[in-house]
């Protein structure tokens, strides 16, 4: 992974003092709140419903065991001994004092961590495929290219003020796993006879106006990728609408401009930027790509049958079908660990869990682990001997549950227990729909599923992109949620269709079960939900969940 | 835009380090100027488009850059195309919502005057510039 050198270190230590002057500043009352609120945003901090939310950035999902346990420690030193890991590859703290602050971010500077744009209307952490460097169906590591991306936005003095957030994500794969067309720029590494070269996606997103992301240049050389994104950048930041923030994203404006002429205010823009300074060298390149080397894997060969201690073992060869993945080098696994456990929020890790995820991180992984999209966590580089080992391991700290994909591992926000912009709950619904799902072989049964949960419009937990999606609507004051199904993310992305009326949170369960029986009941053989919604149609589903089975 | 041409000609050119504390009214608005007067001094507002006043741009010694309020960050990619795109190479000032802690980015976008907004203290803002020791994008200088 991307480790830091001594100007790295300095530059977070100068933007921890900067930040400690501005908080001082604002607490003797010689710096404006509006002032302030925009600079500590641009920290990580929020105002939240209850207390300040503090939310660290975990660049590309990549963490080090180190950093696992300093933010253990952080969250008992600072919080309440828990963490909240988000759809973004971010993990956030809930109840940091704004006293604190200073001292906590140099906490996480002393762990070469920071909280910087991972709020504010700039551009956040970029994000990419959680099996970066492992994944078989790999074409490049993405993340040479997600690290420059996250330096070259640091800071970045042109873009700190844009109309609004701004989100870009990367991946390197034949399947999409950072869900590309949902961002503000996708970017997809592809390669040919003349080598690598970038897809470029822009205007996709979801909140109030869900949108996929359109294709602005289908094959754009590596070497230019800063000076054409800072061209796409120029233009937002300059033909953005300012004056009703939810219309200033870039989907509207390229929505509003059209994909042609977008393209070539784009082109225009690139033109005193193409080829300058700020193009790539293949020095740079080469020095990123270091970084990224292969770690050192011990020469084996894969494994098929499972280890004999615990061949018949049931459990195990449920979770190693469900939850372990292969990977590039032979003898080795990569691990997919479920943070969506029976009793716990999706997402959500106690000091313990990360310390723990620490030592298995170390024991087992090259000391490295990632945080996915959907809220979980992957041990990248296990050897397949080693997998019984770690499966024990994980269940002694109840981190072995096989539900990858499946029904209960939902992607969900904090929702109303712990965000001041909630319309409704959503950690309870997410609970009500595990309780529902509990049985291991019945959500087995049913098979992939993705169930995405937001509690307002800002779509935190990527509903429109479930296969079912639920909204919390405020109805006259009572918690109330909109349900869509068909969704997808990834490489064939699309936003699910709204199924009816609102219902209440008492019912909500019930209403996503009637949804899974009325695809069992119609599914041919191997028919994934969308497949199924596809053939038969919304209006069987709808009046199943509306009035019950329809077979 | 509003094109502004001055009377009694441009202001000093002032270095990098020159502040003015509080508003300096230097200009004297002119909008009946005949458009096609070659300008030697320009307000640009932050939605201008640099095509429309191009044609001014090499007579242009002193171009002032409206910071309509701090949050705006139009003014920061007016000034980058002036320098990168249109090549232009005399003053910029910026003059608006302008606070000490924007200086350091501002400047790094190849502004190289400000007008601190009244209630911002000098020293501080000239602080503001050279605050890091990295930066991690080149900047445009002037
Ligand atoms: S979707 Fe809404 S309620 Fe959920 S975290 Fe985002 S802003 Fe908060």
């Amino acid at each position: 992974m991307y480790q830091y050198n001594e100007a790295d270190r300095r530059f977070l230590q100068q933007r921890c003092r900067q930040f400690r002057d501005q908080t001082n500043q604002f607490l003797a009352g010689n710096l404006p709140a509006e002032e302030f609120q925009q600079l500590r945003l641009r920290n990580g901090l929020y105002i939240q419903r209850l207390a300040p939310m503090l939310r660290i950035a975990i660049p590309y999902g990549e963490i080090s065991a180190q950093q696992l346990r300093a933010l253990a420690a952080i969250t008992r030193d600072f919080d309440k001994g828990y963490a909240h890991f988000t759809t973004r590859q971010n993990i956030q703290l809930n109840w940091p004092k704004l006293e604190a602050m200073p001292d906590l971010l140099d906490r996480l500077a002393d762990a070469d961590m920071h909280a910087i744009q991972t709020s504010g209307s700039c551009i956040r952490n970029i994000t990419s495929d959680q099996f970066a460097g492992v994944a078989i169906d790999e074409i490049a590591d993405p993340r040479p290219w997600a690290e420059l991306l996250r330096q070259w936005s640091t800071l970045h003095p042109e873009f700190n003020w844009l109309p609004r957030k701004f989100k870009i994500a990367i991946t390197g794969a034949a399947s999409d796993r950072a869900a590309i067309a949902v961002h503000d720029i996708g970017l997809r590494l592809q390669s040919d006879d003349a080598g690598l070269y970038f897809q470029v996606w822009v205007g996709g997103g979801l909140g109030r106006t869900p949108l996929i992301g359109v294709c602005i240049n289908s094959r754009l050389e590596p070497k230019h990728l800063i000076t054409y994104l800072t061209a796409i950048l120029r233009v937002y930041n300059q033909f953005g609408r300012r004056d009703n923030k939810y219309k200033a994203r870039i989907k509207i404006l390229v929505k509003a401009m059209g994909q042609r002429a977008f393209e070539a205010a784009v082109n225009n823009a690139w033109l005193a930027l193409k080829d300058g300074p700020e193009t790539i060298d293949e020095d740079s390149i080469a020095q990123f790509s270091a970084h990224f080397s292969r770690p050192n894997y011990l020469p084996l060969t894969d494994q098929n049958a499972p280890s004999e201690i615990i061949a018949t073992d049931q459990p195990f060869e449920r979770w190693r079908a469900q939850n372990v993945l292969p990977h590039q080098q032979p003898g080795y696994a990569a691990v997919h660990i479920s943070l969506k456990r029976t009793g716990v929020a999706p997402g959500d890790v106690s000091d313990r869990d990360l310390e723990a995820l620490a030592d298995l991180a170390e024991r087992y992984s090259f000391g490295e682990a990632r945080v996915t999209h959907e809220q979980n966590i992957v041990l990248a580089d296990v050897e397949q001997s080693k997998l019984p080992e770690l499966f024990m391991a994980l269940g002694r700290h109840n981190l072995d549950r096989a539900n990858r994909g499946l029904a209960t591992d939902m992607i969900c926000c904090p929702g109303g227990d712990y965000c001041s912009l909630a319309n409704a709950k959503s950690i309870p619904v997410a609970a009500a729909i595990e309780e529902t799902f509990h049985d291991a072989e019945a959500e087995h049964d049913l098979g992939p599923l993705s169930i995405n949960i937001s509690g307002c419009m800002n779509a935190c937990g990527h509903h429109h992109v479930g296969n079912i999606g639920i909204l919390g609507v405020d109805k006259k004051g009572e918690e109330f949620y909109q349900l869509s199904i068909g969704g997808e993310p990834g490489e064939d992305a699309r936003i699910g269709r709204i199924l009816g009326p609102s219902v209440a949170r008492a019912e909500i369960h019930w209403v996503v079960q009637r949804l899974t029986q009325c695809y069992q009941a119609h599914r041919s053989a191997e028919e994934t939900f969308n497949q199924t919604l596809d053939r038969i149609g919304i209006e069987v589903f709808k009046s199943a969940a509306y009035e019950g089975l329809t077979s | 835009m509003r094109l502004i041409t001055t009377v009694n000609g441009y202001p000093e050119r002032q270095e990098i380090d020159s502040i003015w504390s509080g508003y300096d009214e230097p200009l004297r608005l002119d909008d009946e100027a005949p458009r096609s007067k070659a300008a030697s001094s320009l307000q640009i507002e932050a939605d201008a488009l640099p095509d429309a006043f191009q044609s001014h741009l090499e007579t242009a010694r002193l171009i002032l850059l409206h910071l309509p309020v701090f949050t705006d960050g139009r003014p920061y990619s007016l000034a980058a195309m002036l320098r990168q795109h249109y090549r232009y190479a005399g003053e910029i000032r910026v003059f608006g919502d302008v606070r000490s802690a924007q200086l350091d980015h501002l400047h790094r976008c190849g502004i190289n005057s400000f007008v601190l907004k009244e209630d911002q203290d000098a020293a501080s803002a000239l602080d503001q510039i050279g605050y890091f020791s990295k930066w991690y994008q080149p900047n445009i200088s002037a």
